[in-house]
């Protein structure tokens, strides 16, 4: 694997791709971050000086009407303070430590939500805390990731599933070779990021709306506060300010509770994996704009690369291959720049593809004839604009092929 | 990616993959509830003890200062709204102001969530999820990026370690976890030192939080940088993004050994 293509021309910038692509995120980040701070403080900055306002005057007045000093009750507050954090509050709650109550707080800590409602104060509570997290944490993170695998997976296999039906409805084909054709039809088709990231987020705000439907009556908040409850909690930042399932007791207890934790795994998976698949346009936009920039900045822009709309595509004879044992490396998908370019210039299968694959049906050759004929977009290697999969979605996709133990040649 | 059992049943017997799902979530399951049996024995008698104290507390302030245990409550259930919008009683930093802000969208995109500062109007909480959509996505993707980036890194290292003896190796997942995890401890001590030293806490408690934000659990039990005055602000908060990374990286190497266990329990020929 190589350590990043340089883009091609632009010897005067001398930030590989890769790099580069990092530190523009980087930037924009904390562009974002600062945008967020100004906007966020101009909202709330007015209602926190009223709050504290109002805190003052209720202090006041509890110490005019009851004649305690400031002091006292000041001391007596900080010991109510050590109490909360002992899990204590006004109303009584339910149990913290006992066993459903542990397991609420297991499972906020290995999904990284993290409440703070229940947290350990014993010191070897803490200690027990950092090495259960190290492994716990790891091991629920690689769950989402798989799940976010699957159901991409699933998602191709039912837009892929319609796709066909489409075009066999659309009469391509002869009907009578149905079994074959989905078998081995579309090789290499991948759904569209946008249309993942649509039906993702229609699910997060079924999911979410569904279970602010349940929240709403059964803990008293407002729908909408409801609503900010499941973001926060789905997209595992856990803020605390709001917590299901803490009063004392509760109607249906036990179904509450079990609805409580089912919507919270369906959503944190859920909210998970449209995080990913949001990161892929990300990723996205990130090229686009270095290809702009680069642009920009070396007056050799290579009209090849912004009309093929390539990203990260291997340029044949980049410098940086020379010399190197001679293994493919893959970074942002299978396509190499010749089959790509075969493509696009409108040949038809070529004989190397034909040799390859194992099984060619007549019917997949008539099916890509006539396609091309008919003009139909290829969506194989020539759109990878529109193709963010092929290199793989989340951590794991990442790290796929770039370990020793995760590809099939060192 | 998908091998499919192609027998008369194959919708029965799931493919490689969903049963490494499904196992994955059976033993996340039995380790939630050793977990959760362990920490209630710990903690639990804890709890009761704090709970008769503070029983006994609040009796005797009552008795002392004759008032009514409704208005004790009435003023106590103040104190948690007011708590909720980040009043303390030792005087802490404005929550809001642009530091504030600026902490507080940190703890979002990097989905921490402490809790100190939360929005409490109707706006910013309409907000703060569109916010978070994209802030935290970026940031995932930012966390994905520093991972490909360090193995790369690591692999290049490593590789001129050998002295360009062989071709270009690519790194093994274990020799990159540990690496991860030497460079994640040495953060977390330096860190913790330095926690120590300008929060007061133990050392403990500050290697307890350096783990907790870095994992971006995030309690809130322990935050840094809430008291008045703060000459290192600045300096305490550039650790995060370094250690953020570096402890987000750690999670998803191991994943990948955890991986290697179950395809080997799962029969496996290739990976």
């Amino acid at each position: 694997m190589m350590p990043g293509q340089r883009l091609q021309g632009c010897r005067s910038l001398h930030l590989n791709e890769d790099n580069g692509r990092f530190a523009l995120l980087a930037l924009l980040i904390i562009l974002y971050l600062l945008c967020g701070a100004a906007v966020f403080s101009a909202i709330e900055r007015p209602s926190e000086l009223r709050a504290h306002g109002r805190w003052n005057g209720t202090l006041l007045n509890f110490s005019e009407t009851f004649n305690i000093s400031l002091q006292d009750l000041n001391s007596f507050l900080r010991e109510y303070e050590a109490a909360i954090a002992a899990g204590i509050r006004a109303d009584a709650l339910r149990p913290r430590w006992d066993f459903t109550g542990a397991f609420y707080f297991v499972g906020t800590v290995v999904s990284t939500i993290g409440f703070g409602m229940t947290t350990p104060v014993t010191v070897a509570g803490k200690v027990f805390l950092i090495f259960y997290g190290l492994l716990g944490c790891a091991a629920t993170i690689l769950f989402f990731n798989l799940f976010l695998e699957r159901i991409i997976t699933l998602l191709a296999v039912v837009m892929k599933a319609v796709r066909e039906r489409r075009i066999r409805n659309s009469g391509l084909l002869p009907p009578g070779i149905r079994h074959d054709f989905s078998a081995y039809s579309l090789p290499g088709w991948k759904p569209s990021v946008y249309h993942v990231m649509l039906i993702l987020g229609l699910s997060a705000i079924t999911i979410s709306c569904c279970a602010s439907a349940m929240y709403t009556p059964v803990e008293g908040w407002a729908y909408l506060d409801s609503l900010y409850f499941c973001f926060v909690t789905f997209s595992t930042i856990g803020f605390g300010d709001y917590v299901s399932s803490q009063s004392a007791a509760y109607e249906y207890q036990s179904l509450y509770r079990a609805a409580n934790f089912l919507f919270m795994l369906m959503g944190v998976c859920c909210i998970y994996s449209l995080f990913n698949v949001i990161s892929i346009v990300i990723k996205q936009v990130l090229n686009w704009m270095l290809e702009k920039m680069s642009c920009l900045f070396c007056q050799r822009c290579s009209k090849a690369s912004v009309l093929l709309g390539r990203r990260n595509a291997i340029r044949p004879g980049s410098k940086g291959r020379q010399g190197r044992s001679g293994q493919r490396p893959d970074s942002d998908g299978p396509c190499d720049s010749d089959t790509e370019g075969r493509r696009l210039s409108g040949e038809m299968i070529s004989m190397k593809d034909l040799a390859a694959s194992n099984k060619v049906s007549l019917a997949i050759m008539q099916k890509q004839l006539s396609e091309s004929a008919n003009g139909y977009p290829r969506t194989v290697c020539g759109s990878s604009r529109h193709n963010g999969f092929s290199g793989g979605v989340g951590a794991l996709g990442i790290m796929n092929n770039r370990l020793a133990e995760t590809s099939n040649s060192r | 990616m998908k091998t499919d059992f192609s027998c008369c049943c194959s919708s029965l017997i799931p493919s490689r993959d969903t049963a490494r799902c499904y196992l994955l979530f059976v033993l996340i399951a039995f380790y939630m509830l050793a977990g959760a049996a362990i920490f209630s024995s710990l903690e639990r008698p804890a709890e009761l003890q704090a709970h008769q104290l503070w029983e006994k507390r609040l009796r005797d302030f009552g008795h002392e200062h004759n008032i009514s245990r409704e208005d004790l409550k009435t003023l106590l259930l103040h104190y948690e709204k007011a708590r909720t919008a980040g009043i303390r009683t030792e005087p802490g930093r404005a929550l809001w102001d642009i530091p504030g802000a600026f902490y507080f969208v940190g703890t979002v995109v990097s989905t921490i969530g402490f809790g100190v500062t939360a929005p409490s109007t109707v706006t910013g909480k309409v907000l703060l999820v569109f916010y978070g959509l994209l802030g935290c996505s970026a940031t995932i993707l930012f966390f994905n990026l520093f991972l490909e980036r360090i193995i790369t890194l690591l692999g290049l290292l490593i590789f001129r370690c050998n002295g360009w003896k062989t071709g270009y190796r690519k790194p093994s997942v274990y020799q990159v976890t540990l690496i991860l995890f030497v460079a994640v401890l040495l953060v977390a001590c330096g860190a913790a030192s330095l926690y120590s030293a300008m929060e007061g806490w133990t050392f403990l408690e500050s290697l307890y939080f350096c783990f907790v934000a870095f994992s971006t659990v995030g309690f809130g039990d322990f935050v840094s940088g809430q008291r008045e005055h703060h000459e290192d602000t600045w300096e305490t908060n550039c650790l995060f993004p370094k250690s953020l990374c570096k402890q987000y990286s750690v999670a998803p190497l191991k994943n990948q050994t955890k991986k290697f266990r179950q395809v080997n329990e799962l029969n496996s020929d290739n990976m």
